[in-house]
């Protein structure tokens, strides 16, 4: 690959492009210059030909050759949109001399695009979209004083550093930096113009602060999975949290969530070890699928005062969480596992009026009566539920399988085996657990137990 | 690993010992359920009893169970 491209004179606006056709048959070159003006510009394919035009479609006929491509056009016109995505360019771009853009950069799908220089005197940026490019080290986008919208850097492995301003009144529609290598941390808490979209920094794993603004929008993914966070995470300043939540595997010692939310679709904080305990007591749209689980050190979870619909609840692999009261949520249809977390022995279901279809709770340390009765709202038919490996005896076993029977549930299964569980007995705990079997199997279940 | 029938209320129930192994629950057209267990399975449908899940897999083909 060869030199940076440049823009080649003081009175036009132009660059030259580096185009490796690099496939192995020909390869079409078709980048889109949008002017505010009816004016053609001038493409230089680098192999003797040329078209007046901003959008060309142009098909290089031989492979594998380093084409040095030129576009020009004049000072007075004004850009509204740069796209050069996945047009085989390498080496770097420069647009520093594209003083009269008003648009958004969107040059995703160059594998070999290494850097890129943005215009310092723009008027209204709206996007940089630089995703799946090979961008190394530090990117500069602290130049332009007016961008907003759309920032999309994702899948740039070599991206060690981000330059960002200090303050801006922009307001950002996303931003998202996932698999880099940005090191340090970021601050964008002197954005004050909004911030919301998707917001995501996952797989930074030299990322190690981030702080956020407080006008934040209206949020559909926050993703901060595997970024090597050594702060604490102080979200409570971010207005406008939902969509899918996702922050696992940090090595931070708190996180600090928002006193309010909307519609989330997905929480999942996983394998945070250092993590001791979550208040998400404000996150009151808590919904769709829920995932806290493989924390060596939780201890304990303060769910919201109210939820939307849940789907899914999996509270497994938490070494040392004892109990959850999960009473306050409410709109519970689909599954609830808590399951491999051998100190937990206490659970208090919500109040459901929808149908919860399985229940898990094996290798735990339940060692007495499982009340589901505020289940029992529903209409659980086909009802799957486990508790393999704990310690509930047979009064425990007897009285859980007359609740079932007593339900009215028909086609459930019930399995209780392994570990300490007792097998019903027909008598102990003043429940009639083989009466109650009984009537179970004649509605069309399958019991097991020890 | 054995399989024993009794009757309850004109029902007739299948009845497994305590042996750890693969339990498919099927009515001869569709799959109840299938999981390993140690324990004691009671069911008004068919219990299909196997040291593997595979086996039961070869059985839902062969039956053809949905």
């Amino acid at each position: 690959m060869s030199a940076s491209a440049f823009f080649n004179a003081n009175n036009n606006q132009g660059d030259v492009l580096n185009v490796v056709t690099t496939s192995s048959s020909a390869t079409t070159f078709d980048p889109a210059i949008v002017l505010y003006s009816t004016k053609l510009g001038r493409w230089d394919f680098g192999d003797g030909v040329a078209q007046a035009t901003n959008s060309p479609s142009y098909t290089y006929s031989d492979s594998g050759i380093t084409k040095n491509v030129k576009f020009s056009i004049d000072r007075f016109s004004n850009v509204a949109q740069v796209t050069m995505n996945g047009d085989n360019i390498g080496g770097s771009l420069d647009f520093s001399k594209f003083t009269r853009c008003i648009g958004g950069f969107t040059a995703n799908s160059n594998p070999l695009l290494t850097g890129i220089t943005f215009p310092s005197t723009t008027e209204n940026i709206n996007g940089v979209i630089l995703f799946s490019c090979d961008i190394t080290g530090e990117l500069d986008l602290s130049v332009m004083t007016n961008l907003h919208g759309a920032v999309n850097l994702s899948f740039n492995p070599n991206l060690t550093g981000l330059t960002i301003l200090p303050s801006s009144t922009k307001s950002f529609t996303s931003f998202q930096a996932p698999q880099c290598d940005i090191y340090g941390r970021l601050d964008f808490s002197g954005y004050t113009g909004g911030f919301g979209g998707q917001i995501d920094f996952s797989n930074n794993v030299n990322l190690t602060g981030l702080t956020f603004p407080s006008n934040s929008d209206n949020i559909t993914t926050f993703n901060l999975n595997s970024v090597g966070l050594t702060e604490p995470l102080d979200l409570s300043i971010l207005s406008g949290f939902g969509g899918s939540i996702q922050m696992s595997a940090l090595d931070c010692p708190t996180i600090t969530f928002p006193s309010n939310s909307n519609n989330i679709t997905l929480f999942a904080i996983n394998a945070n070890n250092n993590i001791i305990d979550y208040n998400i007591s404000g996150l009151t749209g808590l919904g769709g699928s829920v995932n806290i689980q493989g924390h060596p050190s939780l201890t304990g979870i303060t769910i919201p005062a109210s939820s939307n619909s849940i789907t899914s609840l999996a509270f497994n692999g938490n070494t040392v969480l004892k109990n959850l009261d999960l009473s306050p949520l409410s709109g519970i249809n689909g599954n609830i596992f808590i399951t491999s977390s051998p100190s937990f022995s206490g659970v208090t279901f919500p109040f459901v009026n929808t149908s919860v279809s399985q229940l898990h709770l094996n290798n735990c340390k339940f060692d007495s009566y499982i009340d589901c009765t505020r289940l029992s709202a529903s209409t659980n038919h086909g009802f799957y539920t486990r508790l393999d490996q704990n310690s509930v005896p047979t009064s425990g076993i007897n009285h859980m399988l007359y609740d079932f029977d007593n339900f009215g549930w028909t086609g459930g299964t019930f399995i209780s085996t392994g570990g300490l569980n007792g097998a019903p007995d027909g008598s102990s705990g003043g429940y009639n657990g083989t009466g109650a079997t009984a009537n179970l199997l004649l509605k069309g279940w399958t019991v097991t137990t020890n | 690993m054995e399989i024993t029938q009794y009757i309850l209320s004109g029902v007739t129930i299948n009845k497994t010992d305590s042996d750890m192994s693969w339990r498919l629950i099927h009515d001869g057209k569709k799959i109840i359920d299938l999981f390993e267990s140690s324990g004691i399975t009671q069911s008004m449908y068919t219990i299909f009893l196997a040291d593997t899940e595979a086996e039961c897999q070869t059985e839902i083909y062969s039956l053809n169970l949905e």
